[in-house]
């Protein structure tokens, strides 16, 4: 039974033990090198993440609180493996930063918190662990210390986070008084139709979920937040966070309020549409980058959201495989911008004009992501969005489909622009040669395999598709 | 397996030549894997029996990695290997910066094209329709004209808009099918209501509409062909667009009959109004790449039209006319590539007297000009035969105004010969050589291919015999 506890949750030992041997070095020496702080994270998270796939327990802990199956591994997997890469990525940021340990220790703080979210089956649970992984995320806005935006993003961030947390406790006590139990499974069975406090409750649980995935009507803080935090933290929110919210969102939808799928059908049907209207419209008019990502990022959820709507283990599996290819792409994009805005401080898009002249693989790297994120064949990003619209379909609200299509169009243009000025515009202050050190080097090139393999190779989707079963 | 290589020799090929660093070594690695591509195509076209190839791909989905060939295929897939090796070799002499990921992107865009003709999986066929656009936008915006920028953004957008309607549709009729198939075949044996196949049959056809260019769907194309270089618009304007013809035929007609029958009389007009405006336009250009670009709209609608008629005698000759206007039109931008290299200018008005300085170039001209009005003993007289029998025993009406079209080919044609090549010289023509050897072997091949075809137009007919209506 001991040794049970601690195989069902190895990922989350690891991380533990990764903060705790963090801490220890930190208080233990005044003078650490961060490359020795970058490396042990490295390693042990690459470690986590390859017990991840060989280990694959099933089963439950604390009292049925903590859940743990295939499905919940993967979730963890591609937690674990994009977390991975964004640390890559932030090396050349950290190299001469005064706190890595500290922003390491952030960091798998709010990766252990999105684990236990991730299976938590008990409202309890899942608030703390959403908590966990949130709280700390404020500070690492925060890190750009000198910075005055980066407080300012810190600061909304955390109000935003607070009051989303709000609605949705006061959604989960709701849910308390009319079932009496906080259990996933217990809820599930106690809720009744036509209970207006518990679709009230829903709404509010509803409303705070949009926050965290910056659904519109819901989105207001994404912008600033994004722009102000580093760019490593950027690219954190965007593509962990929201994919650890997303991932618990499946299971509280489709388990938990699956009585009441046909009111939030259509609930997150006019979400979804908003969602990426308002995202891309927005997103046209952007001049900085990281700006400009953020707003597709609210897009992007939007495509997610129809995805959602199917309520089925194809929409399970088609988001799951989006986000996988949404991390690659989102990551490969982030890592060369982390990289030109630590190396030149830039982060305008007019700024990557003549871009292709002097970093031709960092190009290749952006314009390929860029067009996975657009969603054109043959990268991954295509597949990713046409399973969502094939999920979404399944209900036959084929004028959805129509819709996603025009915003397809729609982002395409925005997408294309920036393409357009790395590669084809010219420029008299293009920006020089930059020096790629070998830790982003790796990011890059795990993503680019990520990014065009997960499209080519069939058999991802089917492996997701077979565990959400 | 021959399929395969098909697609798989270009794509490694192209993207082994964005490694290469020397300019010349470029050009003749691609000139060299595309000889390597036509020998395979040929192989193909000569074998007596269908070729397929199949594998898991999506299975959950219902997709496969199925490619068919059947003599339309082959035929289309000859075309797409011969018109690579041709365009390499004609603009051997021309200079590109970094013309590695040149000859890369235009390896990568054979290599989607031969998927498109192969494909007999409505995902994958998307799959590559997209890949054959996705270095096209990167040849235009790269290496094209003065106002690239913008024409190419257009281009795009308005492809993509076709493609994304198109996947709706495929997404629809996956619905509709009863064993959850993107399979060609499922497609065929679909039992949809006339008002669910007018959805298919619109979405559909708005994207190949696009892509063929058909009035009044065409309005990106003059700019693009304009504005790309050379290289690409002979791509573009001999296999590219074919894409677009090829689609309907395989995927519009059998799929959505009735919806064809219902909308079929529209269409006709549409294209028939399109051939008539094209070629009044092409009339007044004054710039030689902007002609042969209204040109070719008009020789687009008549292939269109001679589809939606739906007899065999039509059908039979869109086949080969794709065939031929394909040679015919590279032929034609190779010419007027030329005249541009030797005078500077591409302005009808600021040309003449080309004759008496290029004799050997205007010769080549003056056969490629008389098939593209097709004149008999050229290839492009049996498939406009066929066509125009086609649309006479449709409407007599419709073939009739029609037929104005040939007259006007020739007046725009024929001026456009006499003004550049006859009459006296001028001051940018005074100056004029023959155009290199090059140019003129790669124009010797295709005029002998006309003629060829033109007088003994039976292996395309037979090749093709197979796809007709029964």
């Amino acid at each position: 039974m001991q040794t049970n506890y601690f195989i069902l949750m190895h990922h989350e030992l690891i991380i533990a033990i990764t903060i705790m041997l963090l801490l220890v070095i930190k208080v233990g020496s005044d003078k650490l090198s961060n490359q020795l702080v970058a490396n042990v994270t490295n390693g042990l998270l690459l470690a986590s993440l390859v017990l991840g796939f060989i280990v694959q327990p099933e089963g439950n802990v604390f009292g049925d609180m903590f859940h743990t199956d295939g499905f919940a591994l993967l979730q963890k997997n591609i937690l674990v493996a994009g977390t991975l890469i964004i640390s890559l990525q932030a090396s050349t940021w950290l190299k001469d930063y005064e706190h890595t340990a500290e922003f390491y220790i952030l960091l798998l703080s709010t990766l252990l918190g999105m684990c236990f979210m991730i299976s938590s089956r008990h409202f309890l649970m899942f608030y703390l662990s959403l908590e966990l992984s949130t709280i700390p995320l404020a500070a690492l806005a925060n890190f750009d210390l000198h910075l005055k935006r980066s407080s300012e993003a810190a600061l909304k961030l955390i109000i935003s986070s607070a009051f989303s947390s709000g609605l949705m406790l006061l959604g989960i006590s709701f849910l308390y008084g009319t079932t009496g139990t906080l259990s996933f499974g217990e809820v599930a069975s106690a809720i009744q139709l036509n209970t207006p406090l518990q679709l009230f409750a829903f709404v509010l649980i509803f409303a705070g979920f949009g926050f965290k995935i910056s659904a519109v009507p819901f989105h207001l803080w994404t912008a600033d937040v994004y722009e102000g935090s580093p760019v490593a933290v950027t690219s954190y929110l965007s593509v962990i966070s929201k994919g650890a919210v997303l991932f618990v969102f499946i299971t509280v939808l489709f388990n938990v309020f699956a009585l009441y799928a046909h009111s939030w059908y259509y609930l997150i049907v006019i979400v979804s549409l908003f969602t990426m209207v308002i995202g891309n419209l927005f997103a046209l008019r952007q001049t900085n980058i990281k700006r400009f990502l953020a707003f597709s990022s609210i897009s992007q959820v939007g495509f997610i959201l129809i995805g959602l709507s199917g309520g089925t283990h194809t929409s399970a599996a088609s988001v799951v495989y989006f986000i996988v290819v949404y991390i690659f792409s989102n990551l490969g994009a982030f890592g060369v911008i982390a990289l030109v805005q630590g190396l030149t401080g830039k982060e305008n898009i007019n700024d990557y004009k003549g871009f292709y002249l002097n970093n031709k693989m960092l190009s290749w790297m952006l314009g390929i992501a860029l067009f996975s994120l657009a969603g054109i064949p043959p990268v991954a990003g295509f597949f990713g969005k046409f399973f969502l619209l094939l999920s979404g379909a399944e209900k036959g609200a084929y004028w959805l489909i129509a819709i996603a299509a025009i915003n397809m169009v729609i982002s395409l243009y925005y997408y294309l622009n920036v393409v357009k000025n790395i590669f084809i515009d010219k420029s008299d202050t293009s920006i020089e040669k930059l020096p790629i050190a070998i830790q982003p080097r790796i990011a890059m090139i795990i993503c680019v395999i990520g990014v065009v393999g997960s499209g080519l190779c069939g058999g991802l989707y089917q492996y997701i598709f077979d565990l959400v079963k | 397996m021959i399929p395969v290589l098909l697609i798989l020799f270009p794509l490694v090929s192209g993207l082994l030549s964005f490694f290469i660093k020397d300019e010349k070594t470029a050009k003749i690695w691609a000139s060299f894997s595309s000889l390597a591509t036509v020998v395979v195509a040929l192989i193909a076209a000569l074998s007596p029996a269908d070729l397929s190839f199949d594998a898991a791909w999506l299975p959950t989905l219902g997709s496969r990695f199925s490619l068919g060939m059947d003599g339309m295929s082959k035929m289309l897939t000859l075309l797409t290997a011969i018109s690579f090796p041709l365009v390499f070799f004609s603009t051997y002499k021309n200079s590109y910066t970094n013309s590695n990921s040149f000859y890369g992107l235009l390896l990568l865009t054979q290599a989607g094209l031969m998927g498109v003709f192969l494909s007999t999986d409505a995902l994958l066929f998307y799959f590559f329709w997209e890949l054959a656009l996705i270095p096209v936008y990167f040849l235009c915006s790269i290496w094209g004209g003065e106002k690239r920028i913008a024409v190419t953004f257009k281009f795009f957008i308005y492809t993509f808009i076709g493609s994304l309607m198109m996947l709706a549709g495929i997404i629809y009729l996956y619905t509709q099918t009863t064993d959850a198939s993107f399979a060609l075949k499922s497609f065929y044996n679909l039992h949809l209501s006339i008002s669910q196949q007018a959805v298919g049959f619109w979405l559909f056809f708005v994207a190949f509409a696009i892509k063929m260019p058909i009035f009044p769907f065409h309005t990106w194309q003059p700019d693009a062909y304009e504005q790309s270089p050379t290289a690409v618009t002979m791509i573009l304007s001999g296999v590219m667009v074919k894409m677009g013809i090829y689609a309907v035929i395989r995927w519009l007609v059998p799929v959505f009959p009735a919806a064809v029958s219902e909308y079929g009389n529209l269409v006709i007009i549409l294209s028939v109004i399109g051939m008539l405006y094209a070629s009044l336009i092409a009339i007044r250009q004054d710039d030689v790449k902007r002609l042969i670009a209204y040109s070719s709209i008009a020789h687009i609608g008549l292939m269109c039209a001679a589809i939606f008629v739906k007899n065999n005698i039509g059908l039979e000759g869109t086949m080969i006319q794709m065939f031929n206007h394909g040679i015919n039109v590279i032929g034609l931008w190779i010419v007027a590539d030329a005249v541009e290299k030797q005078t500077g200018t591409r302005k009808i008005s600021e040309l003449g007297g080309l004759a008496q300085k290029a004799p050997t170039l205007a010769i080549l001209l003056v056969v490629m000009a008389l098939a593209n009005i097709a004149l008999p003993l050229t290839n492009a007289f049996i498939g406009e035969f066929l066509m125009f029998n086609g649309l006479f025993q449709y409407n007599m009406v419709i073939a009739a105004v029609a037929g104005v079209s040939i007259i006007l080919a020739a007046v725009y044609t024929l001026n456009m010969i006499q003004r550049v090549f006859y009459g006296n010289t001028v001051s940018l023509t005074a100056n004029a050589m023959e155009s290199n050897g090059y140019v003129q072997t790669t124009l010797i091949i295709l005029v002998i291919v006309v003629i060829a075809l033109g007088i003994y137009p039976q292996p395309l007919l037979q090749l093709t015999k197979g796809v007709l209506l029964h």
